[in-house]
Protein backbone atom coordinates (compact mmCIF):
# COMPACT_ATOMS: atom_id res chain seq x y z
CA UNK A 1 0.00 0.00 0.00
CA UNK A 2 1.41 3.44 -0.75
CA UNK A 3 0.47 4.75 2.56
CA UNK A 4 2.52 2.11 4.59
CA UNK A 5 5.34 1.94 1.96
CA UNK A 6 7.57 5.69 2.43
CA UNK A 7 9.46 4.23 -0.86
CA UNK A 8 6.08 4.48 -3.31
CA UNK A 9 4.67 7.21 -1.26
CA UNK A 10 7.84 9.76 -2.26
CA UNK A 11 7.97 8.39 -5.69
CA UNK A 12 4.49 9.46 -5.87
CA UNK A 13 5.39 12.64 -4.70
CA UNK A 14 7.79 12.94 -6.72
CA UNK A 15 6.13 11.93 -10.00
CA UNK A 16 2.95 14.98 -8.98
CA UNK A 17 6.01 17.30 -8.57
CA UNK A 18 7.87 16.45 -11.86
CA UNK A 19 4.74 16.42 -13.91
CA UNK A 20 3.89 20.43 -12.95
CA UNK A 21 7.31 21.35 -13.03
CA UNK A 22 7.07 20.01 -16.64
CA UNK A 23 4.09 21.62 -17.80
CA UNK A 24 4.61 24.99 -15.76
CA UNK A 25 7.81 25.00 -17.60
CA UNK A 26 9.02 25.22 -20.68
CA UNK A 27 10.68 21.56 -20.10
CA UNK A 28 9.23 20.36 -23.92
CA UNK A 29 11.52 23.07 -25.45
CA UNK A 30 14.59 21.71 -24.14
CA UNK A 31 16.33 19.04 -25.54
CA UNK A 32 16.37 15.42 -24.50
CA UNK A 33 19.75 16.10 -22.26
CA UNK A 34 18.11 19.14 -20.98
CA UNK A 35 14.71 17.62 -20.11
CA UNK A 36 16.39 14.56 -18.03
CA UNK A 37 18.52 17.27 -16.39
CA UNK A 38 15.43 18.97 -14.97
CA UNK A 39 13.62 15.51 -14.09
CA UNK A 40 17.18 14.85 -11.76
CA UNK A 41 17.08 18.44 -10.06
CA UNK A 42 13.66 18.26 -9.10
CA UNK A 43 14.26 14.24 -7.89
CA UNK A 44 17.43 15.69 -5.58
CA UNK A 45 14.84 18.64 -4.17
CA UNK A 46 12.30 16.11 -3.76
CA UNK A 47 13.89 13.15 -2.21
CA UNK A 48 16.75 14.52 -0.45
CA UNK A 49 16.70 15.94 3.21
CA UNK A 50 15.85 20.12 3.28
CA UNK A 51 16.39 21.27 6.51
CA UNK A 52 15.07 17.71 8.78
CA UNK A 53 12.80 15.96 6.47
CA UNK A 54 12.91 14.53 2.00
CA UNK A 55 11.56 17.70 0.29
CA UNK A 56 8.40 15.41 -0.41
CA UNK A 57 7.54 15.21 3.17
CA UNK A 58 6.72 19.31 3.10
CA UNK A 59 5.09 18.79 -0.32
CA UNK A 60 2.99 15.73 0.78
CA UNK A 61 2.20 18.29 4.70
CA UNK A 62 0.76 20.78 2.37
CA UNK A 63 -1.15 19.44 -0.04
CA UNK A 64 -1.59 15.48 0.69
CA UNK A 65 -2.36 12.81 -1.45
CA UNK A 66 -2.96 13.17 -5.45
CA UNK A 67 -5.77 11.25 -6.87
CA UNK A 68 -5.21 8.01 -8.82
CA UNK A 69 -7.44 10.28 -11.92
CA UNK A 70 -4.83 12.99 -11.30
CA UNK A 71 -1.96 10.43 -11.75
CA UNK A 72 -2.83 9.20 -14.68
CA UNK A 73 -3.78 12.36 -16.25
CA UNK A 74 -0.30 14.46 -15.23
CA UNK A 75 1.39 10.65 -16.56
CA UNK A 76 -0.58 11.27 -19.82
CA UNK A 77 0.29 15.19 -20.45
CA UNK A 78 3.70 14.88 -19.51
CA UNK A 79 3.89 11.67 -22.36
CA UNK A 80 2.14 14.18 -25.01
CA UNK A 81 4.02 16.86 -23.73
CA UNK A 82 7.64 15.31 -23.48
CA UNK A 83 6.98 12.26 -25.93
CA UNK A 84 4.48 13.25 -28.50
CA UNK A 85 2.32 9.57 -27.11
CA UNK A 86 -1.30 11.09 -27.10
CA UNK A 87 -2.80 8.81 -24.67
CA UNK A 88 -6.35 10.76 -24.94
CA UNK A 89 -8.52 12.64 -27.36
CA UNK A 90 -9.42 15.96 -27.55
CA UNK A 91 -13.16 15.39 -26.78
CA UNK A 92 -12.19 13.48 -23.81
CA UNK A 93 -10.06 16.41 -22.58
CA UNK A 94 -12.97 18.38 -23.31
CA UNK A 95 -15.53 15.45 -21.11
CA UNK A 96 -12.71 15.02 -18.63
CA UNK A 97 -12.95 18.88 -17.64
CA UNK A 98 -16.69 19.17 -17.61
CA UNK A 99 -16.74 15.68 -15.03
CA UNK A 100 -14.33 17.06 -12.92
CA UNK A 101 -15.47 20.30 -12.96
CA UNK A 102 -19.28 18.86 -11.92
CA UNK A 103 -17.37 16.94 -9.24
CA UNK A 104 -15.64 19.62 -7.91
CA UNK A 105 -18.89 21.69 -7.52
CA UNK A 106 -20.99 18.91 -5.69
CA UNK A 107 -18.35 18.16 -3.85
CA UNK A 108 -16.24 21.14 -2.23
CA UNK A 109 -19.11 23.52 -0.97
CA UNK A 110 -20.74 21.25 0.38
CA UNK A 111 -17.89 19.06 2.45
CA UNK A 112 -16.85 22.72 3.75
CA UNK A 113 -20.20 23.02 5.64
CA UNK A 114 -22.36 24.79 2.64
CA UNK A 115 -25.48 22.99 3.63
CA UNK A 116 -26.03 20.17 6.05
CA UNK A 117 -25.72 17.75 3.40
CA UNK A 118 -22.31 16.13 3.18
CA UNK A 119 -21.34 14.84 -0.16
CA UNK A 120 -18.16 13.71 1.52
CA UNK A 121 -19.76 11.45 3.22
CA UNK A 122 -21.11 9.79 0.07
CA UNK A 123 -17.85 9.03 -0.69
CA UNK A 124 -17.16 5.91 2.36
CA UNK A 125 -19.53 3.40 1.35
CA UNK A 126 -22.71 4.36 -0.93
CA UNK A 127 -22.97 2.03 -3.76
CA UNK A 128 -24.29 5.06 -5.89
CA UNK A 129 -21.50 6.73 -6.32
CA UNK A 130 -19.92 3.76 -7.82
CA UNK A 131 -22.56 3.14 -9.62
CA UNK A 132 -22.44 6.24 -11.28
CA UNK A 133 -18.79 6.44 -11.77
CA UNK A 134 -19.47 2.65 -13.49
CA UNK A 135 -21.89 4.16 -15.69
CA UNK A 136 -19.58 7.06 -17.17
CA UNK A 137 -16.77 4.96 -17.78
CA UNK A 138 -19.12 2.84 -19.89
CA UNK A 139 -20.36 6.04 -21.47
CA UNK A 140 -16.54 6.65 -22.11
CA UNK A 141 -16.28 3.19 -23.46
CA UNK A 142 -18.79 4.07 -26.12
CA UNK A 143 -17.53 6.84 -27.00
CA UNK A 144 -13.65 5.52 -27.28
CA UNK A 145 -12.73 7.45 -24.67
CA UNK A 146 -10.57 4.41 -23.65
CA UNK A 147 -8.34 6.60 -21.42
CA UNK A 148 -10.73 8.07 -18.97
CA UNK A 149 -12.36 4.66 -19.08
CA UNK A 150 -9.79 3.39 -17.56
CA UNK A 151 -8.79 5.90 -15.48
CA UNK A 152 -12.24 6.40 -13.60
CA UNK A 153 -11.76 2.34 -13.74
CA UNK A 154 -8.51 2.21 -11.70
CA UNK A 155 -9.35 5.05 -9.04
CA UNK A 156 -12.59 2.66 -8.58
CA UNK A 157 -10.17 -0.17 -7.79
CA UNK A 158 -7.70 1.63 -6.36
CA UNK A 159 -10.32 2.59 -3.53
CA UNK A 160 -11.69 -1.31 -3.48
CA UNK A 161 -7.69 -1.82 -2.16
CA UNK A 162 -7.41 1.10 -0.39
CA UNK A 163 -3.89 2.28 -2.12
CA UNK A 164 -4.48 5.94 -0.47
CA UNK A 165 -4.32 7.03 2.91
CA UNK A 166 -8.31 7.61 2.45
CA UNK A 167 -11.03 5.60 2.73
CA UNK A 168 -12.90 7.89 0.78
CA UNK A 169 -13.65 7.20 -2.68
CA UNK A 170 -13.62 10.99 -3.37
CA UNK A 171 -10.48 11.14 -2.68
CA UNK A 172 -9.31 8.69 -5.44
CA UNK A 173 -11.20 10.78 -7.91
CA UNK A 174 -10.36 13.87 -7.71
CA UNK A 175 -7.96 16.56 -5.15
CA UNK A 176 -8.08 20.37 -5.76
CA UNK A 177 -4.64 20.64 -6.96
CA UNK A 178 -6.63 18.57 -10.05
CA UNK A 179 -8.99 20.72 -10.35
CA UNK A 180 -6.64 23.91 -10.13
CA UNK A 181 -4.33 22.46 -13.25
CA UNK A 182 -7.33 21.01 -15.29
CA UNK A 183 -9.01 24.56 -14.92
CA UNK A 184 -6.40 25.82 -16.34
CA UNK A 185 -5.92 23.55 -19.59
CA UNK A 186 -9.61 25.06 -19.83
CA UNK A 187 -9.28 28.97 -18.67
CA UNK A 188 -5.35 29.69 -19.77
CA UNK A 189 -4.80 30.33 -23.05
CA UNK A 190 -2.18 28.20 -25.31
CA UNK A 191 1.26 29.33 -25.17
CA UNK A 192 3.51 28.75 -28.10
CA UNK A 193 4.96 26.06 -27.35
CA UNK A 194 6.01 23.75 -30.12
CA UNK A 195 6.49 19.51 -29.51
CA UNK A 196 7.39 17.96 -32.18
CA UNK A 197 4.95 15.14 -33.79
CA UNK A 198 2.04 16.72 -31.77
CA UNK A 199 -0.79 17.99 -33.05
CA UNK A 200 -1.52 21.63 -32.91
CA UNK A 201 -5.00 20.98 -32.13
CA UNK A 202 -3.74 18.56 -29.08
CA UNK A 203 -1.53 20.85 -27.90
CA UNK A 204 -3.04 23.97 -28.05
CA UNK A 205 -5.64 21.84 -25.14
CA UNK A 206 -3.08 21.20 -23.35
CA UNK A 207 0.00 23.36 -23.09
CA UNK A 208 0.18 25.60 -19.93
CA UNK B 1 -14.74 -5.43 -31.54
CA UNK B 2 -11.14 -4.78 -31.61
CA UNK B 3 -8.65 -5.76 -28.68
CA UNK B 4 -8.52 -3.23 -27.13
CA UNK B 5 -12.23 -2.26 -27.28
CA UNK B 6 -12.96 -5.69 -25.60
CA UNK B 7 -9.81 -5.74 -22.89
CA UNK B 8 -11.05 -2.00 -22.01
CA UNK B 9 -14.58 -2.85 -21.09
CA UNK B 10 -13.52 -5.95 -19.54
CA UNK B 11 -11.48 -3.92 -16.63
CA UNK B 12 -14.30 -1.53 -16.47
CA UNK B 13 -16.53 -4.66 -15.65
CA UNK B 14 -13.83 -6.46 -13.20
CA UNK B 15 -13.15 -3.22 -11.57
CA UNK B 16 -16.29 -2.09 -10.68
CA UNK B 17 -17.33 -5.59 -9.95
CA UNK B 18 -14.55 -5.82 -7.84
CA UNK B 19 -15.29 -2.05 -6.31
CA UNK B 20 -19.14 -2.64 -5.40
CA UNK B 21 -18.50 -5.85 -4.10
CA UNK B 22 -16.06 -4.99 -1.56
CA UNK B 23 -17.83 -1.62 -0.18
CA UNK B 24 -17.66 -1.95 3.66
CA UNK B 25 -21.20 -2.38 5.15
CA UNK B 26 -22.00 0.17 7.34
CA UNK B 27 -24.27 0.04 10.39
CA UNK B 28 -26.17 2.36 12.58
CA UNK B 29 -23.84 2.33 15.34
CA UNK B 30 -25.56 1.20 18.93
CA UNK B 31 -24.03 3.33 21.66
CA UNK B 32 -22.33 1.39 24.67
CA UNK B 33 -24.00 2.86 27.53
CA UNK B 34 -21.74 3.13 30.84
CA UNK B 35 -22.68 2.61 34.20
CA UNK B 36 -21.20 4.42 37.25
CA UNK B 37 -22.31 3.72 40.81
CA UNK B 38 -24.39 6.64 41.84
CA UNK B 39 -24.90 6.14 45.70
CA UNK B 40 -21.55 6.96 48.18
CA UNK B 41 -23.31 7.25 51.49
CA UNK B 42 -20.56 6.34 53.45
CA UNK B 43 -17.78 9.34 52.39
CA UNK B 44 -17.69 12.66 53.54
CA UNK B 45 -17.66 15.51 50.78
CA UNK B 46 -14.05 16.01 49.46
CA UNK B 47 -12.81 18.38 46.99
CA UNK B 48 -8.84 18.52 46.38
CA UNK B 49 -7.51 20.78 43.97
CA UNK B 50 -4.00 20.83 42.26
CA UNK B 51 -1.47 21.75 39.28
CA UNK B 52 -0.14 18.65 37.71
CA UNK B 53 1.64 19.76 34.40
CA UNK B 54 4.73 20.40 35.78
CA UNK B 55 7.07 22.96 34.25
CA UNK B 56 8.30 21.09 31.57
CA UNK B 57 7.11 23.80 29.48
CA UNK B 58 5.86 27.71 29.73
CA UNK B 59 2.79 27.04 28.22
CA UNK B 60 0.05 24.21 28.50
CA UNK B 61 -2.99 23.64 26.99
CA UNK B 62 -6.39 21.36 26.40
CA UNK B 63 -6.13 18.44 28.61
CA UNK B 64 -7.67 15.23 28.17
CA UNK B 65 -8.55 12.47 30.59
CA UNK B 66 -9.21 8.66 30.97
CA UNK B 67 -10.21 6.46 33.27
CA UNK B 68 -7.53 2.93 32.98
CA UNK B 69 -9.02 -0.56 33.52
CA UNK B 70 -7.25 -0.58 37.21
CA UNK B 71 -9.08 2.96 37.93
CA UNK B 72 -6.32 4.72 37.70
CA UNK B 73 -6.49 8.23 35.78
CA UNK B 74 -4.27 8.85 32.40
CA UNK B 75 -4.60 12.72 31.30
CA UNK B 76 -2.79 14.40 28.54
CA UNK B 77 -2.12 17.75 27.72
CA UNK B 78 -0.07 19.47 24.70
CA UNK B 79 2.56 21.91 25.83
CA UNK B 80 5.32 23.98 24.27
CA UNK B 81 7.40 27.31 24.92
CA UNK B 82 3.60 29.01 23.22
CA UNK B 83 0.67 27.51 22.04
CA UNK B 84 1.19 27.07 18.46
CA UNK B 85 4.94 27.38 18.44
CA UNK B 86 7.09 24.59 17.18
CA UNK B 87 7.34 22.86 20.52
CA UNK B 88 4.96 21.60 21.29
CA UNK B 89 4.25 17.76 22.50
CA UNK B 90 1.77 15.45 23.73
CA UNK B 91 2.46 14.94 27.62
CA UNK B 92 0.78 12.67 29.67
CA UNK B 93 1.35 11.32 33.53
CA UNK B 94 -0.85 8.48 35.80
CA UNK B 95 -2.87 9.43 38.74
CA UNK B 96 -2.57 5.98 41.04
CA UNK B 97 -5.70 6.00 42.90
CA UNK B 98 -3.94 3.64 45.28
CA UNK B 99 -1.75 5.85 47.18
CA UNK B 100 -3.39 8.94 45.12
CA UNK B 101 0.16 10.09 43.80
CA UNK B 102 1.23 11.47 40.53
CA UNK B 103 3.74 9.73 38.01
CA UNK B 104 6.70 11.53 36.35
CA UNK B 105 5.37 13.52 33.46
CA UNK B 106 5.88 11.33 30.08
CA UNK B 107 6.26 13.17 26.42
CA UNK B 108 4.11 10.58 24.44
CA UNK B 109 4.01 12.33 21.29
CA UNK B 110 6.03 14.73 19.51
CA UNK B 111 6.00 16.85 16.07
CA UNK B 112 9.48 14.91 15.37
CA UNK B 113 7.35 11.37 15.63
CA UNK B 114 4.69 12.58 14.05
CA UNK B 115 6.80 13.24 10.64
CA UNK B 116 8.46 10.60 10.52
CA UNK B 117 5.26 7.96 10.61
CA UNK B 118 3.48 10.14 8.18
CA UNK B 119 5.23 10.79 5.74
CA UNK B 120 4.94 14.39 6.26
CA UNK B 121 6.26 17.99 7.88
CA UNK B 122 4.67 18.88 11.10
CA UNK B 123 4.42 22.11 12.49
CA UNK B 124 2.62 21.27 15.61
CA UNK B 125 0.59 19.38 17.65
CA UNK B 126 -2.28 19.88 19.89
CA UNK B 127 -5.69 18.74 21.79
CA UNK B 128 -4.79 14.81 22.47
CA UNK B 129 -8.11 13.02 22.81
CA UNK B 130 -7.97 9.68 24.30
CA UNK B 131 -10.62 6.58 24.60
CA UNK B 132 -9.98 3.23 26.54
CA UNK B 133 -11.43 0.66 23.91
CA UNK B 134 -10.72 -2.81 25.30
CA UNK B 135 -7.24 -3.51 26.17
CA UNK B 136 -6.35 -0.47 24.28
CA UNK B 137 -5.76 3.04 24.74
CA UNK B 138 -6.26 4.98 21.49
CA UNK B 139 -4.76 8.56 21.25
CA UNK B 140 -5.89 11.01 18.63
CA UNK B 141 -4.83 14.48 18.31
CA UNK B 142 -4.74 17.00 15.78
CA UNK B 143 -1.07 18.32 14.01
CA UNK B 144 -0.53 21.18 11.64
CA UNK B 145 1.66 21.24 8.72
CA UNK B 146 1.27 24.63 7.59
CA UNK B 147 -0.75 27.83 9.26
CA UNK B 148 -2.61 27.78 12.05
CA UNK B 149 -5.03 25.30 14.24
CA UNK B 150 -7.68 25.49 10.64
CA UNK B 151 -4.95 23.86 9.06
CA UNK B 152 -5.14 20.77 11.61
CA UNK B 153 -5.65 17.09 10.66
CA UNK B 154 -6.19 14.76 12.84
CA UNK B 155 -3.85 11.40 13.80
CA UNK B 156 -4.48 8.90 15.40
CA UNK B 157 -1.54 6.36 17.95
CA UNK B 158 -2.84 3.08 19.98
CA UNK B 159 -1.07 1.80 23.33
CA UNK B 160 -1.55 -1.68 24.27
CA UNK B 161 -0.31 -1.42 27.38
CA UNK B 162 -1.97 1.46 29.26
CA UNK B 163 0.02 4.43 27.73
CA UNK B 164 4.00 3.15 28.47
CA UNK B 165 4.69 2.89 24.67
CA UNK B 166 2.80 3.73 21.61
CA UNK B 167 1.92 2.60 18.17
CA UNK B 168 2.45 3.79 14.73
CA UNK B 169 0.68 6.85 13.87
CA UNK B 170 -1.97 7.34 11.71
CA UNK B 171 -3.33 10.02 9.38
CA UNK B 172 -7.16 10.48 9.52
CA UNK B 173 -8.65 11.44 6.21
CA UNK B 174 -11.35 13.42 7.12
CA UNK B 175 -11.79 16.34 4.52
CA UNK B 176 -11.54 16.56 0.66
CA UNK B 177 -10.08 19.93 0.75
CA UNK B 178 -5.91 18.96 1.57
CA UNK B 179 -7.55 17.12 4.59
CA UNK B 180 -7.44 20.48 5.94
CA UNK B 181 -8.84 21.38 9.03
CA UNK B 182 -10.63 18.73 11.00
CA UNK B 183 -10.09 18.79 14.70
CA UNK B 184 -11.00 17.11 17.67
CA UNK B 185 -11.50 18.12 21.33
CA UNK B 186 -14.26 15.92 22.88
CA UNK B 187 -14.39 12.59 23.59
CA UNK B 188 -15.34 9.72 21.38
CA UNK B 189 -17.90 7.50 22.46
CA UNK B 190 -17.73 3.50 21.91
CA UNK B 191 -20.61 1.23 20.00
CA UNK B 192 -21.52 -2.30 20.53
CA UNK B 193 -20.15 -3.50 17.35
CA UNK B 194 -16.45 -1.83 18.59
CA UNK B 195 -16.64 1.41 16.30
CA UNK B 196 -16.05 4.56 17.72
CA UNK B 197 -17.91 7.46 17.12
CA UNK B 198 -15.39 10.71 17.15
CA UNK B 199 -16.85 14.07 17.62
CA UNK B 200 -14.66 16.23 15.46
CA UNK B 201 -14.98 19.90 13.79
CA UNK B 202 -14.12 22.07 11.35
CA UNK B 203 -12.53 25.62 11.03
CA UNK B 204 -11.73 26.18 7.29
CA UNK B 205 -14.25 28.48 5.62
CA UNK B 206 -16.96 26.48 7.45
CA UNK B 207 -17.09 25.91 10.98
CA UNK B 208 -19.11 23.40 11.97
CA UNK B 209 -19.20 19.82 13.92
CA UNK B 210 -19.47 16.58 13.02
CA UNK B 211 -19.11 12.97 14.18
CA UNK B 212 -16.67 10.34 12.75
CA UNK B 213 -17.37 6.67 12.95
CA UNK B 214 -14.12 4.74 12.72
CA UNK B 215 -14.21 0.90 12.62
CA UNK B 216 -11.78 -1.44 14.82
CA UNK B 217 -8.79 -0.57 12.73
CA UNK B 218 -8.87 2.79 12.67
CA UNK B 219 -10.32 4.01 9.65
CA UNK B 220 -13.20 6.33 9.21
CA UNK B 221 -16.26 4.49 7.63
CA UNK B 222 -18.67 7.18 7.86
CA UNK B 223 -19.50 10.54 8.87
CA UNK B 224 -22.48 12.73 10.40
CA UNK B 225 -22.81 16.13 10.24
CA UNK B 226 -24.48 17.89 13.38
CA UNK B 227 -24.38 21.19 12.11
CA UNK B 228 -23.48 23.48 9.21
CA UNK B 229 -22.62 27.16 8.45
CA UNK B 230 -20.03 29.05 10.73
CA UNK B 231 -21.98 28.63 14.35
CA UNK B 232 -20.61 25.64 16.41
CA UNK B 233 -17.62 23.86 16.64
CA UNK B 234 -16.29 21.37 19.28
CA UNK B 235 -19.39 19.17 20.32
CA UNK B 236 -19.61 17.57 23.00
CA UNK B 237 -21.62 13.62 22.31
CA UNK B 238 -23.23 11.60 25.08
CA UNK B 239 -25.53 9.03 24.13
CA UNK B 240 -29.52 9.34 24.92
CA UNK B 241 -30.29 6.09 24.09
CA UNK B 242 -28.70 3.24 22.35
CA UNK B 243 -29.47 4.64 19.04
CA UNK B 244 -29.38 8.20 19.63
CA UNK B 245 -27.23 10.84 20.90
CA UNK B 246 -27.45 14.58 22.18
CA UNK B 247 -24.78 17.04 21.93
CA UNK B 248 -23.49 20.22 23.17
CA UNK B 249 -21.48 22.98 21.09
CA UNK B 250 -19.12 25.58 21.88
CA UNK B 251 -20.47 28.70 19.67
CA UNK B 252 -18.31 30.53 16.70
CA UNK B 253 -21.01 32.68 15.66
CA UNK B 254 -19.84 36.36 15.34
CA UNK B 255 -22.87 37.45 15.09
CA UNK B 256 -24.51 35.47 17.96
CA UNK B 257 -22.26 35.93 20.37
CA UNK B 258 -22.40 34.27 24.64
CA UNK B 259 -24.07 31.24 23.16
CA UNK B 260 -24.14 27.61 23.87
CA UNK B 261 -25.56 25.16 21.59
CA UNK B 262 -27.39 21.87 21.86
CA UNK B 263 -28.39 19.08 19.34
CA UNK B 264 -30.35 16.03 19.59
CA UNK B 265 -29.94 13.07 16.86
CA UNK B 266 -33.19 12.17 15.18
CA UNK B 267 -32.59 9.22 13.03
CA UNK B 268 -29.99 7.04 14.50
CA UNK B 269 -26.71 10.04 14.19
CA UNK B 270 -27.79 10.63 10.33
CA UNK B 271 -30.41 13.46 11.25
CA UNK B 272 -29.78 16.13 14.30
CA UNK B 273 -32.15 18.83 15.27
CA UNK B 274 -31.51 22.40 14.58
CA UNK B 275 -29.37 24.14 17.04
CA UNK B 276 -30.86 25.88 19.86
CA UNK B 277 -29.46 28.03 22.62
CA UNK B 278 -29.12 26.69 26.06
CA UNK B 279 -29.98 29.14 28.73
CA UNK B 280 -26.64 29.28 29.90
CA UNK B 281 -23.96 31.93 28.71
CA UNK B 282 -20.66 30.81 27.04
CA UNK B 283 -17.28 33.00 25.41
CA UNK B 284 -16.93 31.11 22.52
CA UNK B 285 -15.17 28.38 24.45
CA UNK B 286 -14.83 24.72 25.52
CA UNK B 287 -17.28 22.97 27.15
CA UNK B 288 -17.14 19.70 29.28
CA UNK B 289 -20.75 17.51 30.09
CA UNK B 290 -21.11 14.39 32.04
CA UNK B 291 -24.14 11.84 32.29
CA UNK B 292 -25.39 11.60 35.93
CA UNK B 293 -28.60 9.86 34.90
CA UNK B 294 -29.07 8.94 31.50
CA UNK B 295 -30.63 10.91 29.52
CA UNK B 296 -30.78 14.31 30.53
CA UNK B 297 -29.51 14.75 34.18
CA UNK B 298 -26.05 16.53 33.18
CA UNK B 299 -23.33 18.37 34.69
CA UNK B 300 -21.97 20.69 32.60
CA UNK B 301 -18.82 22.87 33.38
CA UNK B 302 -18.00 26.13 31.50
CA UNK B 303 -17.27 29.95 31.15
CA UNK B 304 -20.20 31.63 32.60
CA UNK B 305 -19.65 34.96 31.05
CA UNK B 306 -20.61 36.02 27.23
CA UNK B 307 -17.17 37.04 26.50
CA UNK B 308 -14.68 36.39 28.85
CA UNK B 309 -12.51 33.03 30.41
CA UNK B 310 -12.31 34.51 33.59
CA UNK B 311 -14.25 31.81 35.64
CA UNK B 312 -14.91 27.74 35.30
CA UNK B 313 -18.37 27.14 36.48
CA UNK B 314 -20.84 23.55 36.72
CA UNK B 315 -24.07 23.91 35.97
CA UNK B 316 -26.46 20.70 36.87
CA UNK B 317 -29.77 19.94 34.50
CA UNK B 318 -32.32 17.40 36.30
CA UNK B 319 -34.27 14.96 33.83
CA UNK B 320 -37.69 16.59 34.77
CA UNK B 321 -36.45 20.32 33.80
CA UNK B 322 -34.97 21.76 30.73
CA UNK B 323 -33.65 24.38 33.25
CA UNK B 324 -30.05 25.28 34.47
CA UNK B 325 -28.81 24.97 38.15
CA UNK B 326 -25.38 26.64 38.82
CA UNK B 327 -23.68 24.41 41.50
CA UNK B 328 -20.55 25.23 41.72
CA UNK B 329 -17.90 28.00 40.69
CA UNK B 330 -13.83 26.40 40.70
CA UNK B 331 -12.25 29.95 39.48
CA UNK B 332 -12.79 33.44 39.64
CA UNK B 333 -10.45 35.68 37.76
CA UNK B 334 -8.41 37.96 40.51
CA UNK B 335 -8.70 41.19 39.12
CA UNK B 336 -5.44 42.66 39.90
CA UNK B 337 -3.53 40.16 37.84
CA UNK B 338 -3.36 40.77 33.84
CA UNK B 339 -3.77 37.36 32.08
CA UNK B 340 -6.06 37.42 29.51
CA UNK B 341 -8.46 34.47 29.78
CA UNK B 342 -7.26 32.71 31.86
CA UNK B 343 -8.96 29.83 32.63
CA UNK B 344 -10.01 27.43 29.62
CA UNK B 345 -10.44 24.14 27.97
CA UNK B 346 -12.08 22.08 30.76
CA UNK B 347 -13.00 18.61 30.63
CA UNK B 348 -14.83 16.42 33.69
CA UNK B 349 -14.23 12.57 33.79
CA UNK B 350 -16.64 10.72 36.14
CA UNK B 351 -15.17 7.53 36.95
CA UNK B 352 -17.07 4.15 37.67
CA UNK B 353 -16.63 4.82 41.17
CA UNK B 354 -19.04 7.67 40.72
CA UNK B 355 -16.50 10.46 41.39
CA UNK B 356 -15.23 12.85 39.18
CA UNK B 357 -12.00 14.34 38.10
CA UNK B 358 -11.88 17.83 36.52
CA UNK B 359 -9.07 19.24 34.47
CA UNK B 360 -8.80 22.87 32.80
CA UNK B 361 -5.94 24.83 31.59
CA UNK B 362 -5.01 27.14 34.29
CA UNK B 363 -3.45 30.68 33.41
CA UNK B 364 -2.27 29.16 30.46
CA UNK B 365 1.05 27.72 32.71
CA UNK B 366 -1.08 24.82 34.27
CA UNK B 367 -3.01 22.20 33.91
CA UNK B 368 -5.34 22.28 36.96
CA UNK B 369 -6.87 19.08 38.64
CA UNK B 370 -10.07 19.17 40.94
CA UNK B 371 -11.10 16.16 42.48
CA UNK B 372 -14.39 15.72 43.90
CA UNK B 373 -16.22 12.85 45.48
CA UNK B 374 -20.24 12.22 44.98
CA UNK B 375 -20.68 13.81 48.27
CA UNK B 376 -19.43 16.57 47.30
CA UNK B 377 -21.61 16.68 44.44
CA UNK B 378 -24.69 15.93 46.32
CA UNK B 379 -23.47 18.89 49.02
CA UNK B 380 -23.25 21.72 45.69
CA UNK B 381 -26.71 20.30 45.02
CA UNK B 382 -27.87 20.95 48.36
CA UNK B 383 -26.55 24.28 48.44
CA UNK B 384 -26.83 25.36 44.66
CA UNK B 385 -28.58 28.73 43.79
CA UNK B 386 -31.79 28.99 41.72
CA UNK B 387 -32.80 27.12 38.26
CA UNK B 388 -32.49 29.73 35.25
Amino acid sequence: MISATPLLTGLATLFVCIAWATLLLPVSRLPPAGRVLVVVIIALLVMLPLADYPGWYYVRGVFGDSSVIALFFYLALILQQNFSWQLFQEDELVLLRRLALAAAILLYPFALGLTQFDSYSLGYSNPWLLTALCIISLFCWLRKYYFLAVSITAAAIAFSLQLLESHNLWDYLLDPLFIVLIMLTWLRPPLSRVTPGTTAHVRQSTDL
Amino acid sequence: MTAIRLGVLLVIACGFTLAISSLPEIQKPAFVIPEYRTSDQDSEPLLEEALISGNLTREVHSSTAIELINGDIRVFWYGGSREGSKDTSIYSRVLNRADNSWSDIEKVMTRQTVARETHRYIRKLGNPVALVNGDEIWLFFVSVSVGGWAGSAINLSVSEDNGSTWGPVKRLISSPFMNLSTLVKNAPLLTEKGDVILPAYHEFLGKFAELLQLDSSGNITNKYRISHGREAIQPFLLPADTTHAIAFMRNSSASQPGKLWFSRSQDNLADWTALEALTLLNPDAAITVVQLNMPDELLLVFNNHPTEKEDISMAHRSNSSAAWQLVYRFETAVGSENIHNPFSYPFLLQTHDGNFHLFYTWKREHIKHVYFNRAALLEMLATAGPES
